[in-house]
């Protein structure tokens, strides 16, 4: 067959813009690598209070279990306990008795640092 | 956790005034309640508020500027003291835990004049800290 010059020139600009329109490559999107979460095993976790914790999460039994540092609270090991060491406020009965009693355990615990 | 001890001594008649008290206040709000005899004479294993209350190296460590300033005037008095076994009876000692550290409220002495008003203070107190240790109330 005997095709036309204008015939040819405009089928392959057809042709091109159909490659690129349609058929065009689908782009592959690629997963990001994620951080694996370990599910199981030991941690090392803080309450709320801000004091450290291990925690114990079994992998084929419903196993957890909580592990407070308080021996090394005793000792003074773990920064976030040697910030709020055990207190013993003092009073004696007249101040027990007295209505202003509960504003001075808070400006005591207040002084010794947050005590609840 | 939380519980209240009685540091008493057993011919003391205060002692038993603010046991019966606190028995009835513990037993209404069920916080554990012990009471431990003291005796002049008895050994003291662990850090009692009884022993440390009037020594000089409480005053040292624990006590106020004003307190510290007048020590030099009471030093002997107060070896005398702790010597002699001369502490305060009864010795009522709240301790309660906030998940990890132990605290205590010492409070020293009894007058059974100003009951109802101690009576009010503690019962307050002590709910408000088993609702704040156990979350409810």
């Amino acid at each position: 067959m005997v095709y036309s010059a204008l015939y040819t020139l405009s089928k392959a600009i057809a042709d091109i813009l159909v490659k690129i329109l349609l058929a065009r490559r689908r782009k592959i999107v690629k997963e990001r690598p994620r951080e694996e979460i370990p599910r199981y095993g030991w941690f090392e976790q803080q309450t709320p209070l801000g004091y450290s914790e291990t925690v114990y999460i079994g992998r084929y039994t419903a196993l957890q279990v909580t592990i407070p540092h308080a021996v090394e609270a005793t000792t003074g090991l773990v920064p976030s306990y040697r910030a709020r060491p055990q207190t013993r406020l003092y009073f004696t009965f007249t101040e027990a008795a007295s209505k202003e009693w509960f504003k001075e355990i808070e400006a005591l615990a207040k002084q010794v640092g947050g005590a609840s | 956790m939380i519980e209240v001890i009685l540091e008493a001594e057993v011919t003391c008649p205060r002692c038993e005034a603010l046991y019966k008290l606190m028995r009835r206040i513990c037993s209404d709000l069920n916080i554990p309640f012990s009471v431990r005899y003291k005796t002049p004479y008895s050994v003291f294993y662990e850090d009692t508020t009884a022993f440390h209350t009037f020594s000089k190296e409480w005053v040292e460590r624990f006590g106020s500027e004003e307190q510290r300033e007048k020590l030099k005037d009471v030093e002997k008095v107060l070896d005398f003291i702790q010597r002699e076994h001369l502490n305060m009876y009864p010795v009522l000692r709240i301790r309660f835990s906030d998940g990890a550290r132990l605290q205590e409220i010492v409070v020293r002495g009894y007058d059974p004049s100003k009951e109802r008003e101690f009576a009010t203070n503690i019962y307050i107190l002590l709910r408000a800290l088993k609702g704040a240790v156990y979350g409810r109330r």
